[in-house]
C-alpha cells in the first residue's frame, strides 16, 4: 500500500512524500471544524505552543507524537471475559465486519489526496473531495456515465450500464477459468508508458488496476471483498427491478435502463442508511448518546444547517472527525482473520492483498473469498471480534513496507501518522471541545467524571502515561504536555478504554460521531423522514414507477440480514468457499 | 483453542535485532541498547524499540536464549502440543502450510503454494532444518 491517492480519514496507505518547510493555516476545502474555527486560544498545543503559528516547532511536535506513539505500544492489560473461548482483547459487542464497515463509510465521507501527516500541513493536496456524504458515491462514483468502467454492459449493442463491474476469483491450483465466480471486484492489467511491468513473465499478469469508484476501497482484501459484497446486492436488486418493471415502451429502453439504475441505488442507500442508523452506530456509541441521536430529529449541537449544506452538495467535514474521533477504527482492527472455513490469515497478508500492493497474485484466490458469518453474527454465528477499542493498535499496523517511516523521526506505522496529522491540523484541544459541548449540551458532560473534572482527566492520563515509560521513553515535559493537552485520536481511544472497557466508544467520542454520521444521514431526506425501510423503498420506487417494485425487499435493519438477502438473490446459498 | 503463534511485522527487523543480540553490534540502526533480555517483558520492550511489531501471545511467561557454540550439537526441540496444533491445522481440508511473507520475494513473487500432498512432507522438513540449524 505504497503512495497513492488516499483519504486520510481512514486509508491504511502509505506515502513517500516528504514536504515540511512551512504550514499553512488556509482553509481546506471540503473541511471545517466542529462548532466551527476554533480561536487560537481554543487549539491544540503541545509544550504549549500552537503548530499552526510555529512551523519551527514542527521537529519537537513530531517528536512528542513519536514518543507518545511509542508508549501506546504497549499492549493494554484489559479484563477478562466472562465467555473464556474470547481473547481478553476481543470485542464480544462488535464482530469485525464493522471494522471494515466504518472504513467504507469514512471512504463515503471524506476523499483527500494526500495524508496531512505526510503532506506536512493543510493545503497541501489534503482537499476533501467528498461533498455528498453517505450517498454511496464511493461504490458509484459518478454513476454509468461519468465512471463507466466501474460498470458493466447490459447488451452488446448499445452503452447502456446498470450493474457495478465485478471479477472472478481464482482456485489457487488453477488458472482463472472462466468458470469461477465473479466474487472478487473487478480488476483488469494496463500497460504502462514507463515501461513498469508486475507480470511474472509466462506465468501471471498483474492486475494492477482495480475497477472500482473509489481505489481506497481496494486498500486490503476484506475491504474489497465488502465492496464486492454491496456490488452483489445492487446487482441483485438490479434484477429484481428488471422482472417487475414490465414494458419501457418504444424508445425506453436506454431511459429504462437509467430509471432501473437510479431505483437500485436509491434502495441501496436507503437499506445502507438504515443499517447505520440501527445497527452499526448502535454498536459502537455510548448507549446514551445513541439515544439522544437515533430519532428522526435528533438535535444537533454542532451546526444548524448541515443538513442544508450537504443537501446541496456543500458537504465539510470537521477535521476533528476526520483527523481525531474516526480514527478509533484503527483500534478496531484485529491481528489475524478466519476468512472462511479453510483460511486463516494474518494482518501483514491480508493489508498486502490489493491491485495496487500484490497484482501478480490477483485476483484474489479462494482464500481470501470472505466468508460473511465470520464476519457478523448470522444464525448465531461465532465471527471474529474487533478489538476493543483503546490506545493501541495490532502490530501489523506497524508494517513497514505498508506504512514506512517518512521524516526523520523513522518513525514506522499507521499510529504515529494518526497522530502527527492529528497534531498539525489546528484542532480543538481536548479541554476547549469539553467545554464547547458543555455550553451547548451540558447534560453530556456531566455523565462523565473523566470530562466534566478536568483534575481528574489530568490525573488519569498522566497515570497511564507514566506507566509506560520503557516503551515511549516520554520524559516528564512530555507527560504534562500529553495529560494536559491531549491529541484528540489518543484521547478519544483513552477515553473509550477508560468508561466503557474498550466495548464502545466514550462520552466525547460518541459525540463527535454522532453528529458528524446522523447529521449526513439527516441530510437525505428519505433518511430523516423516519419512516420504516418499506416506507422509504415505497418511495424510492414510486419516483421511477407506478407500482413498488422493491416491495419483496424484506425489512433490513442489520448487516445480518443484508447479508442474508444478498445470498438469496445472487444465488450464492451453494457457493464454494461458502458465501454465508 | 488453536495455539496462539508469535507473528512477526517487520521480518528484517527482527533479523537484525537477533543479530544484534549475538554480536553486540547494533545493526538497527539507531541510538537504542539492546542488551540480552532476561524477561518477556524486557523482550517485549526491545521489540518495540526496534519497531519489529512482534505479536507476543500472553501465554508466553519466561525466555530463554541460548548462545550456540560451533563444537557443540543444540537440537532445539519444539513442545510436543505445537506439532500437534499444527497437524490438526495442516489436516483440515483446504488448509496449507503457512510461510512467512518473505518468501513471496524469493518466489519472483507468487503467493508461494505448496501443494495439498507435500504439506505434511515440508512440515517435517521445516521442522527438521530449523531444529539443527544455524540461523547465521
Amino acid at each position: 500500500m505504497v503512495a497513492q491517492k488516499v483519504a486520510d480519514a481512514s486509508s491504511f496507505r502509505a506515502s513517500e512524500l516528504d514536504t515540511r518547510d512551512s504550514i499553512s493555516s488556509a482553509t481546506t476545502p471540503g473541511f471545517r471544524h466542529f462548532f466551527g474555527t476554533p480561536a487560537p486560544s481554543q487549539r491544540f498545543r503541545a509544550f504549549g505552543i500552537d503548530p499552526l503559528e510555529s512551523p519551527s516547532h514542527h521537529a519537537k511536535l513530531r517528536g512528542l507524537m513519536h514518543r507518545l506513539s511509542r508508549r501506546m505500544d504497549a499492549a493494554i492489560k484489559w479484563p477478562s471475559h466472562q465467555v473464556r473461548s474470547l481473547e481478553h482483547w476481543e470485542n464480544p459487542s462488535i464482530p469485525s465486519g464493522y471494522t471494515y464497515l466504518l472504513q467504507f463509510i469514512a471512504h463515503d465521507l471524506v476523499h483527500s489526496a494526500i495524508p496531512l501527516s505526510v503532506a506536512g500541513g493543510l493545503g497541501r493536496g489534503t482537499t476533501n473531495a467528498r461533498r455528498t456524504p453517505l450517498r454511496l458515491e464511493t461504490l458509484y462514483g459518478s454513476g454509468p456515465v461519468g465512471s463507466p468502467h466501474i460498470y458493466a454492459l447490459d447488451a452488446p449493442s448499445d452503452d447502456r450500464r446498470t450493474k457495478l463491474r465485478l471479477g472472478r476469483m481464482r482456485w489457487k491450483e488453477k488458472q482463472s477459468a472462466s468458470g469461477c465466480p465473479f466474487r472478487d471486484i473487478a480488476r483488469t492489467p494496463a500497460e504502462n508508458v514507463t515501461g513498469i511491468d508486475r507480470s511474472i513473465a509466462g506465468v501471471r499478469v498483474a492486475l494492477t488496476e482495480a475497477l472500482v469508484a473509489d481505489p481506497r476501497n481496494d486498500d486490503h482484501a476484506v475491504m474489497s471483498q465488502l465492496t464486492a459484497l454491496f456490488a452483489l446486492l445492487h446487482n441483485g436488486l438490479v434484477d429484481i427491478i428488471r422482472r417487475r418493471e414490465g414494458n419501457a415502451g418504444p424508445n425506453g429502453q436506454f431511459g429504462a435502463a437509467y430509471k432501473r439504475f437510479l431505483c437500485a441505488r436509491g434502495a441501496l442507500t436507503a437499506i445502507y442508511h438504515n443499517i447505520i442508523r440501527n445497527d452499526l452506530m448502535r454498536r459502537v456509541i455510548h448507549p446514551a448518546i445513541y439515544a439522544s441521536y437515533c430519532g428522526p430529529a435528533p438535535q444537533f449541537i454542532d451546526r444548524t444547517d448541515l443538513a442544508r449544506k450537504a443537501a446541496i452538495g456543500n458537504w465539510e467535514i470537521p477535521l476533528e472527525f476526520s483527523h481525531g474521533a474516526f480514527r478509533f477504527g484503527h483500534a478496531m482492527v484485529r491481528p489475524e482473520y478466519q476468512i472462511n472455513d479453510l483460511s486463516l490469515h494474518d494482518l501483514n497478508n491480508t493489508l498486502e492483498k490489493s491491485s495496487v500492493n500484490d497484482p501478480a497474485n490477483m485476483p484474489l484466490d479462494e482464500t481470501w473469498m470472505v466468508q460473511w458469518s465470520r464476519f457478523f453474527e448470522i444464525n448465531g454465528s461465532t465471527p471474529n471480534f474487533s478489538r476493543r477499542i483503546g490506545p493501541h493498535l495490532s502490530d501489523g499496523l506497524g508494517n513497514d513496507q505498508i506504512f514506512p517511516a517518512f521524516d526523520e523521526t523513522e518513525r514506522v506505522g499507521l499510529l504515529y501518522r494518526d497522530l502527527l496529522g492529528a497534531g498539525l491540523a489546528g484542532m480543538w484541544s481536548v479541554d476547549s471541545l469539553i467545554a464547547a459541548v458543555g455550553n451547548r449540551g451540558p447534560n453530556f458532560i456531566a455523565m462523565s467524571r473523566l470530562l466534566e473534572d478536568r483534575d481528574y482527566r489530568v490525573n488519569e492520563l498522566r497515570e497511564w502515561l507514566s506507566a509506560g515509560r520503557a516503551y515511549g521513553a516520554l520524559t516528564d515535559d512530555d507527560i504534562e504536555t500529553l495529560s494536559n493537552d491531549p491529541p484528540l485520536p489518543f484521547f478519544i481511544l483513552f477515553e473509550a478504554m477508560q468508561q466503557t472497557k474498550g466495548l464502545q466508544l466514550g462520552l466525547l467520542g460518541s459525540i463527535i460521531v454522532s453528529e458528524v454520521i446522523f447529521g449526513a444521514l439527516s441530510s437525505d431526506p428519505q433518511s430523516a423522514c423516519g419512516g420504516s425501510l418499506a416506507d422509504q423503498l415505497d418511495l424510492v420506487a414510486r419516483e421511477f414507477y407506478l407500482t413498488n417494485v422493491l416491495q419483496d425487499i424484506p425489512e433490513i435493519s442489520n448487516m445480518a440480514q443484508l447479508v442474508e438477502l444478498t445470498t438469496e438473490i445472487a444465488e450464492l446459498r451453494q457457493a464454494v468457499p461458502a458465501f454465508l | 483453542m488453536a495455539l496462539e503463534r508469535m507473528q512477526v511485522t517487520n521480518h528484517e527487523r527482527w533479523g537484525n535485532l537477533v543479530k544484534t543480540w549475538s554480536t553486540g553490534k547494533n545493526y538497527l540502526d539507531d541510538d537504542n541498547e539492546y542488551p540480552i533480555p532476561t524477561t518477556v517483558e524486557e523482550f517485549k520492550e526491545q521489540l518495540a524499540r526496534a519497531q519489529v511489531f512482534m505479536t507476543v501471545p500472553d501465554r508466553f511467561k519466561k525466555v530463554k536464549f541460548v548462545e550456540q557454540e560451533l563444537d557443540t550439537i543444540v537440537v532445539r526441540l519444539p513442545p510436543a502440543v505445537a506439532i500437534a496444533d499444527s497437524e490438526e491445522k495442516l489436516s483440515k481440508p483446504g488448509a496449507t502450510y503457512p510461510l512467512p511473507p518473505f518468501y513471496k520475494r524469493l518466489f519472483n513473487g507468487m503467493d508461494p503454494m505448496i501443494p495439498e500432498a507435500e504439506k505434511f512432507k515440508v512440515h517435517a522438513e521445516r521442522i527438521g532444518d530449523y531444529t539443527i540449524s544455524y540461523c547465521a
